[in-house]
């Protein structure tokens, strides 16, 4: 079945959205009623959507239960837009180890995106000369055919060959965030890419990336 | 009146009062997973309609209509707090936020004889399904210690993985239900054409829609008691409030629909046998479809019992957890394990009283088979009464909270008004020694009476926190920040 363009369906998302913004037009502590109100939605379907809302987590209740606000999920999708900032002395990090591996060194930023999969990759910094074998876009549609993206999921170090980008040979490592640190789990990942057709990579090339990756934390979590 | 304005988000606790809990960790099959086993469809399948023919006579079709409708309001006025509200104490907080503390005592305690009853129950039938198995393959019929002596084991078992912690084991519990629900299927599937077969006389339409009186329709809310038991995970779920009400709403109207169907084939199966034993069913299986149709019925329904002692006992030790935290019951049994996450103690406690009253009244010369249907008759109606509460507090809550339309009140006052007339009915009915079991949940709902009375008079602020719920924290509001 597919949605009907000129129905029901529509007019409740575009509903959805001005409920939305009445929460954060009015303030915490704004109650169903008076957003029904001066959303001009009916009161039972302005119930029903904030009820929605509210599960999805995009909007909360307050502890008196009457009073919304919007919710911490409406934060990540505005940081998940928000293109990544590095410190400089993580770009420090970065163009040392570019020094020392024959092979193109990118760095991910991992962004909470709250949706089904819940988390996506960065480009935080690409290889100034080599470039991306592969476009975010396309990364992010299947992590686990990219090393990147498994070191993502796994949280542990991952090579690949051929995956997403045929002739290409890639390896990743995980950033970690340091114990302490206020967020947990991989914060970003630190991948290198190289053509199959050259040289194998020295041994050693794993262990300097997970060295630098291990002096990124701190950086960046 | 408060002057309206914006909310002061400092305010917001940055902890949860039922911290202790693993938060937000099981997605919605472990939550679905719950509120099934509790329910255990396959175990009320093969035994609840022919329960209702102890007396004699035919398992009445009618009536699990009526039940369906009736859980189905219910399930409505649930929906309407587990879409707001997340609390651990599942019905016992709803009813406190609609209706006060008082109330919410009355039927918190309803609601926890109701979830004790059917982990006693459910042991029970898991040792008589085990002694029938027995009896099966060694021809040795078990005696009372050895039936006792299985409710312990079994009773052990089941709160040695609540206590280890729910979620491991969710998919094995779905898988296991599933299974049991196309056993006991297939096992009707085939008597009622074996019926066809040998040339029963089949059921008399009059026999399909007789009611037999309020027990009739109570032990058909029997079989889906436990349907709202998803609640007691909230805490523990991933987007609560989107998962709990489709939970509750699911199982509601699937188990509805297979006990109308296992009701139809089982009058069908039944109509020719003359007197039932503790395993009606099963034996009718044995007699008609040999020693391994019966055997297959009775593990699909042993496990089905199983499940529903873990989800049901699941469901107790958080309604204890959130009661010792507010204060109403002794604070231990509001402690959570540090490692496990888990009410440990409350777990011990009530694990320990399920276990203890259905092994010490089998030992003591109870026949199972009667334990069995006197703890579900106790049981049910104690969630009977927790569901008139929450029923008649859903419309008042949503007033309270300015959100109330038509359609709670006429699902609330509806399915309390059914539900009253039910117990009612069975307060009613006279003769058999079942008359005791439903004096046994109004002394203990008068019980939770008196501490009420105790609290109002002498801990008055205990009582002002009755209705615990896991409130939004700082961090789950966008600007409230961490700082």
């Amino acid at each position: 079945m597919t949605p009907d363009a000129g129905g029901r369906q529509p007019r409740a998302v575009g509903t959805a959205l001005r409920l939305l913004e009445e929460v954060a037009r009015a303030g915490p502590g704004v109650s169903a009623a008076e957003v029904a109100e001066s959303a001009g939605v009916p009161r039972a379907t302005a119930y029903r959507l904030l009820n929605l809302l509210v599960a999805e987590e995009h909007l909360v209740r307050l502890p008196d239960l009457s009073g919304f606000a919007l919710g911490a999920r409406l934060g990540e999708l505005a940081r998940a837009a928000a293109p990544p900032v590095l410190p400089t002395a993580a770009r420090d990090v970065l163009a040392a180890v570019r020094g020392r591996v024959r092979a193109a060194v990118h760095l991910f930023a991992v962004v909470e995106t709250g949706g089904a999969a819940g988390r996506a990759l960065r480009v935080a910094d690409a290889d100034p000369d080599l470039g991306l074998p592969v476009g975010e876009r396309r990364l992010n549609r299947c992590l686990a055919d990219s090393a990147a993206g498994r070191a993502l999921l796994t949280g542990r170090p991952a090579g690949h060959e051929d995956g997403v980008a045929p002739g290409v040979r890639c390896w990743a490592v995980p950033v970690l965030a340091p114990p302490g640190a206020p967020v947990h789990g991989v914060v970003a990942v630190l991948a290198a890419s190289a053509p199959t057709s050259g040289a194998h990579p020295p041994a050693g090339h794993a262990e300097r990336l997970a060295r630098a990756a291990g002096a990124l934390a701190p950086l960046l979590a | 009146m408060p002057v309206p304005g914006p909310a002061d988000l400092r305010a917001l606790r940055r902890t949860s009062p039922v911290d202790g809990l693993r938060r937000r960790r099981l997605g919605p099959v472990q939550v679905l997973a719950q509120s099934v086993s509790a329910t255990a469809p396959a175990a009320a399948m093969a035994t609840a309609p022919a329960l209702g023919t102890a007396g004699g006579g035919t398992p009445s079709v009618l009536a699990y209509v009526l039940a369906t409708a009736v859980v189905l309001l219910v399930a409505s006025g649930v929906r309407q707090f587990a879409r707001r509200m997340v609390a651990p104490g599942s019905l016992y907080s709803f009813t406190a936020k609609g209706l006060g503390p008082v109330p919410a005592l009355l039927g918190g305690t309803a609601l926890a004889v109701g979830y004790a009853c059917l982990v006693a129950a459910s042991l029970t039938g898991v040792a008589l399904y085990a002694g029938a198995l027995l009896a099966g393959a060694a021809g040795a019929v078990p005696g009372p210690a050895a039936t006792a002596a299985a409710v312990v084991v079994a009773g052990a078992a089941v709160a040695g993985c609540a206590a280890r912690g729910v979620g491991l084991s969710a998919r094995l519990v779905l898988a296991l239900e599933a299974a049991s629900i196309a056993v006991v299927a297939a096992v009707l599937l085939v008597l009622v054409l074996r019926a066809g077969q040998v040339g029963a006389p089949g059921p008399v339409a009059g026999d399909l829609l007789a009611l037999g009186g309020g027990d009739g329709v109570l032990l058909a809310v029997t079989a889906f008691v436990g349907f709202e038991s998803a609640c007691s995970l909230g805490t523990e779920a991933r987007r609560p409030l989107l998962v709990v009400p489709r939970a509750v709403r699911w199982t509601a109207l699937g188990a509805g629909g297979l006990y109308v169907a296992a009701a139809l084939a089982q009058a069908v199966v039944l109509s020719a046998v003359p007197g039932p034993g503790g395993t009606p069913l099963a034996d009718v299986a044995a007699a008609r479809g040999g020693p391994v149709l019966a055997a297959a019925l009775e593990v699909g329904v042993l496990a089905s019992f199983l499940a529903c002692a873990a989800g049901s006992l699941t469901a107790l030790v958080r309604l204890l957890f959130s009661a010792g935290r507010e204060g109403v019951l002794p604070a231990a049994l509001g402690r959570a394990h540090p490692r496990r996450a888990t009410p440990a103690v409350a777990v011990a406690a009530g694990g320990g009283a399920a276990v203890t009253v259905p092994a010490v009244l089998l030992l003591a010369g109870a026949d199972a088979g009667e334990l069995l249907r006197g703890l579900l008759v106790a049981g049910t109606c104690g969630y009977a009464t927790a569901y008139v509460l929450v029923c008649v507090a859903a419309p008042v809550f949503l007033h309270r909270i300015g959100e109330l339309t038509a359609w709670p009140v006429v699902a609330g006052g509806l399915g309390a008004a059914s539900l009253v007339a039910v117990l009612a009915a069975v307060a009613g009915w006279a003769g058999g020694a079942d008359r005791a079991w439903p004096a046994v949940t109004a002394a203990a709902v008068a019980l939770g009476g008196a501490r009420a009375w105790w609290l109002v008079r002498r801990r008055p602020a205990v009582l002002a926190a009755v209705g615990l719920y896991d409130e939004t924290r700082r961090e789950d509001v966008l600007g409230a920040g961490t700082a």
